[in-house]
C-alpha cells in the first residue's frame, strides 16, 4: 500500500488528513513536528509527505531539506497558508514537489495525491 | 482896616471853597461854612476835631508825612489831593493848598484853602477807564476795518492790518487791489462784485444785505493768510452805492484745519477705496451706507446696487451665516465691537465666500452706524483644506499600514481554525446517507468559511509582501480590459457602461496588476450602487492633468448614477471594513485597499457626490518612466 506521512502541528489537520486518506486506502502516517517527521521518513520510507510549511521549531523548509537529502525521490508536498503562497513558491524552489493551500480542499488532496503517486510509480 | 477885614471875613465865610486852620498837633483851630456844606459836620464840631479824623484811613500816613515834610522844610505853599470820609460815610476828594500859619516868624500851624474836586475826580477816573478799554481794544483787536471806494481801492483800514499783513495802513492805501490778492481769489472777488452790481441794477438787491467771501491775501512777507471779509455797501442819500465796508479776519488757522481735515479725508478715502479688506457701513436695520472697492469685488454688487439695501434683502448671507449675522448687529446696536467672526457671504453669482467680520459702530449725525471690515478668506480656507485634506491622508495611509501589520498576523491565526472547520465540513458532506436539508446546511457552512477566507486574503493585501510588478502601460488599455472582463456581467445587471477615453496618454510605470484591481473595486461598487435603481449608467473616462508635476499625471473618472454616498459617510469611505452594503456583501475593504495601492503610486483617490445623482470616483496617477519600483520609499 502507498505510503503517505502527514506532517502538521495542529492534531486535528493531522486527524482528518489522515481519516480522509485512510479512506481512500492510502496507508497514513503522521508526525507532529519537524523533528519526529525525519524520524517517520527514516523510519517507514513514506511515499509522499504532506507537509505544513509553518511549524514551530524545525520549520517547514527545514524539514524538506532533511526529508530530500535523506531521500530525492521522496515526493514532497507542501501545505500552506492560502495568504502565503509565495512561501510555497520558494519551497518549490528549494525541492517540494507541490503545494496545496489551506483551508484545504480535500478533493484537490486526493487529486494531487493521486497524480503524484502515479508519476511515482510510473 | 475894619472895613476891609470884616469884608476878608465876608469872602471867607461865603467862599465855595473849604477854609481852616489846624495847629500843630492837627486840631482844626477854623474852618468856614463851607466846611460845614462839604463834610456835612456842623461848623461848631469841626473846631477841636483832629484833622485825621476826616481823613480816610489808607491815606493817614501819607497825609501825616506831608504835613511834616511841610513842616520841616518850612515849605511855604504846597497841593494836595487826598479822600476823606463826610458824615454819611460816603468819600469825597479834595484837593487842597497849604500855607504855613507865621506868628512872629514861628510856625503854629497850617492855613488851607480845601476844594471838593470829587466829580472831577469821576470824571478823570472814567476817562482813564475808557481809554484803558481803547488801549486794550486797540491792542487786542485783530479784526480790519476797512473802506474802499468803487475802484476798491482802500481809503481807510484800521492799524490791526500791520498785524495781520505786515502792512501799514498808509501802505495799505497806496496799493492797488492786484497787488493785495492772489489771482485765483482776484478773480473771485471780481467774480461775486459784478453779480453783485448785476444784482444792483436789476433793484432787486437788499440794500442792508452783507455778503461773506473768503479770500486769500499777500503778507507783506511775501507768504499768504486766509481771510474772511464781511462787506456791506455805502450808500447816499439815494440809496446809490458809493463805496464797501467791511470787516476781515484772518482765518489762515481755520482754513489750515480745514485743509487738514480734508486732506485727512481724501486720505481716509483713498485708504477705503484701497484697502485689502472690503469696508461697510451700515445704519442699525442694516441697510448699508457705504462700500468701498473691495466689497463690490467680494459681493459682487456695484455699490449703486448695494447702497439702500438691507443685506437680508440683497440675500448676501448664506443660511448659515443669518443668525450670526444678526447677532452681530445686536452687538452693534449696544454700542459692542464684534469679531473677528467668520461668516458665509453668498455672492451675486451664487458663489460662497469665506469671509471674516469685524466691526465696530461710531455716531453720525445722531444716528449709530455699523462700520464693518470684510476679508475675504478664501485662499486661507482653501489652505486650510488642504492641510487637513493631507492630514486626512496620512492618518489614511498610517490606519492602513496599522490595519496591515496587525491584519496579516489575524490572518494566520484565523485560517488555522478555518481550515479544521471546512475539512471537518467537507469530511461530514462525504459522508453517505445525508439528508438533502442536511447536506445543504452543510454547504451554507462551507459557503460561510470560504467568505472568511476571502475576507482573509484581502487583509492580505494590506502586509504587501507580494512582489511588485512594475510595467509601463497605457491607461486606456488598462481600463479597456477591465471593461471587456466586465462587459457580460454588466450587461446582465443592466447597467450601460460608456467609456471616454482622452486619445494619445502618455505611457506610464504601474503595477498593472494593482491598478486592474482598484479600477475593479471601482466598478463593482458602482453596479452595487446602482442595483434597484431606474438608471444605471456608469461613465469612465480618462484624461491627462496639466498639473505642476514635470509630466502631468493622469486622471481616471468611475462614475455611477447610483444611491450615492452620504455627506456624513464621505470621510470614512477609505476606512478599513467600512461598507454600506448589505452584511455579507462587502467585506469593507475593497477603497481601503484601493487606497493604499493608489497612494503606492503617489497618485490620490477621492469621491464626490453627482449634482444630478450617483457618485464620481476620481483617482490621479503620476505620469512616470519606469525605474522598476513605484516609490523612493519601501513599504511593507
Amino acid at each position: 500500500m502507498e505510503r503517505i506521512l502527514v506532517v502538521d502541528d495542529e492534531i486535528h489537520t493531522v486527524r482528518l488528513l489522515k481519516d480522509f486518506l485512510t479512506s481512500k486506502e492510502y496507508e497514513v502516517y503522521t508526525a507532529a513536528t519537524g523533528l519526529e517527521a525525519i524520524d517517520k521518513v527514516k523510519e517507514v520510507r513514506p511515499h509522499i509527505v504532506l507537509l505544513d510549511i509553518i511549524m514551530p521549531g524545525m520549520g517547514g523548509i527545514e524539514t524538506l531539506s532533511e526529508i530530500k537529502s535523506i531521500s530525492p525521490k521522496i515526493v514532497v508536498i507542501m501545505i500552506t497558508a492560502v495568504i502565503d503562497e509565495e512561501l510555497a513558491k520558494r519551497a518549490m524552489q528549494l525541492g517540494a514537489d507541490e503545494y496545496i493551500t489551506k483551508p484545504i480542499n480535500l478533493c484537490s488532496v486526493e487529486t494531487t495525491v493521486m497524480v503524484k503517486m502515479i508519476q511515482l510509480l510510473g | 482896616m475894619i472895613e476891609s477885614e470884616k469884608r476878608f471875613q465876608f469872602l471867607v465865610e461865603n467862599s465855595n471853597d473849604i477854609i481852616y486852620t489846624i495847629n500843630l498837633k492837627g486840631y482844626f483851630t477854623y474852618a468856614n461854612v463851607a466846611a460845614e456844606r462839604i463834610t456835612g459836620w456842623p461848623q461848631s464840631e469841626i473846631t477841636g476835631k483832629n484833622y485825621l479824623s476826616l481823613v480816610r484811613p489808607d491815606f493817614h500816613e501819607k497825609i501825616s508825612a506831608f504835613y511834616e515834610k511841610q513842616y520841616d522844610d518850612q515849605i511855604r505853599n504846597t497841593y494836595f489831593e487826598y479822600p476823606i470820609i463826610i458824615r454819611d460815610g460816603t468819600t469825597k476828594w479834595i484837593g487842597q493848598n497849604v500855607q504855613l500859619l507865621l506868628v512872629y516868624g514861628r510856625i503854629t500851624g497850617f492855613q488851607a484853602i480845601a476844594r471838593d474836586i470829587t466829580d472831577l475826580k469821576k470824571q478823570e477816573d472814567s476817562l482813564r477807564e475808557s481809554e484803558k478799554k481803547y488801549r486794550f481794544l486797540a491792542e487786542k483787536m485783530t479784526d480790519i476795518v476797512w473802506i474802499q471806494d468803487m475802484n476798491l481801492r482802500t481809503v481807510y483800514v484800521s492799524p490791526s492790518i500791520k498785524t495781520i499783513l505786515g502792512f501799514t495802513p498808509e501802505e495799505r492805501m497806496a496799493q492797488d487791489v492786484r497787488e493785495q490778492l492772489t489771482p485765483e481769489s482776484m478773480s473771485a472777488a471780481l467774480d461775486l462784485m459784478a453779480r453783485e452790481l448785476a444784482l444792483e441794477q436789476q433793484g432787486q438787491a437788499d440794500p442792508e444785505r452783507t455778503l461773506t467771501i473768503e479770500l486769500e491775501y499777500y503778507h507783506k512777507d511775501g507768504s499768504t493768510r486766509w481771510i474772511e471779509n464781511i462787506i456791506s455797501g455805502i450808500r447816499d442819500d439815494q440809496g446809490a452805492l458809493t463805496g464797501l465796508h467791511g470787516v476781515s479776519r484772518d482765518i489762515s488757522t481755520r482754513k489750515q484745519m480745514d485743509n487738514m481735515r480734508k486732506e485727512n479725508e481724501a486720505f481716509l478715502n483713498n485708504y477705503f477705496e484701497n484697502a485689502p479688506d472690503g469696508i461697510y457701513m451700515s445704519d442699525m436695520q442694516g441697510n448699508f451706507v457705504y462700500g468701498n472697492r473691495r466689497s463690490e469685488e467680494i459681493i459682487g454688487y456695484s455699490r449703486d446696487e448695494m447702497i439702500g439695501k438691507n443685506y437680508l434683502e440683497l440675500n448676501v448671507l448664506s443660511v448659515n451665516s443669518v443668525n450670526k449675522a444678526v447677532r452681530l448687529l445686536q452687538a452693534n446696536m449696544e454700542g459692542k465691537s464684534t469679531g473677528p467672526d467668520e461668516l458665509e457671504l453668498v455672492n451675486k453669482d451664487g458663489r460662497h465666500v469665506p469671509v471674516e467680520i469685524s466691526t465696530s459702530v461710531f455716531e453720525r449725525g445722531g444716528q449709530k452706524i455699523a462700520l464693518g471690515f470684510v476679508r475675504d478668506i478664501t485662499d486661507r480656507k482653501r489652505a486650510e483644506r488642504d492641510l487637513q485634506n493631507a492630514r486626512d491622508q496620512l492618518l489614511q495611509s498610517e490606519k492602513l499600514a496599522s490595519v496591515g501589520r496587525l491584519s496579516t498576523g489575524v490572518a494566520h491565526e484565523i485560517l488555522n481554525p478555518v481550515n479544521i472547520i471546512s475539512m471537518e465540513l467537507q469530511m461530514l458532506l462525504m459522508t453517505e446517507k445525508l439528508s438533502p436539508k442536511v447536506k445543504e446546511e452543510l454547504q451554507i457552512c462551507m459557503d460561510q468559511v470560504s467568505r472568511i477566507v476571502t475576507i482573509a486574503e484581502n487583509l492580505k493585501q494590506f502586509s504587501r509582501v507580494s512582489e511588485k510588478k512594475i510595467i509601463t502601460a497605457d491607461i486606456n488599455d488598462v481600463v479597456a480590459n477591465v471593461l471587456s472582463l466586465y462587459a457580460t456581467q454588466l450587461k446582465i445587471d443592466g447597467i450601460k457602461a460608456e467609456a471616454q477615453y482622452e486619445p494619445d496618454l502618455p505611457l506610464t510605470a504601474m503595477d498593472r496588476e494593482k491598478i486592474e484591481q482598484v479600477i475593479m473595486n471601482l466598478i463593482t461598487n458602482a453596479a452595487d450602487a446602482m442595483k434597484g435603481k431606474e438608471k444605471k449608467v456608469l461613465t469612465i473616462r480618462t484624461e491627462r492633468e496639466k498639473v505642476s508635476r514635470k509630466n502631468g499625471q493622469l486622471k481616471i473618472m468611475i462614475a455611477d448614477t447610483g444611491v450615492g454616498i452620504k455627506t456624513e459617510n464621505m470621510p470614512k469611505i477609505f476606512d478599513p471594513f467600512f461598507t454600506t452594503k448589505e452584511q455579507g456583501k462587502g467585506t469593507g475593504l475593497g477603497l481601503s485597499i484601493s487606497y493604499g495601492i493608489v497612494h503606492d503610486h503617489d497618485g490620490k483617490i477621492w469621491a464626490e457626490n453627482n449634482k444630478e445623482e450617483g457618485v464620481s470616483f476620481y483617482f490621479t496617477l503620476p505620469v512616470k518612466k519606469n525605474t522598476g519600483k513605484i516609490t523612493a520609499e519601501t513599504k511593507g
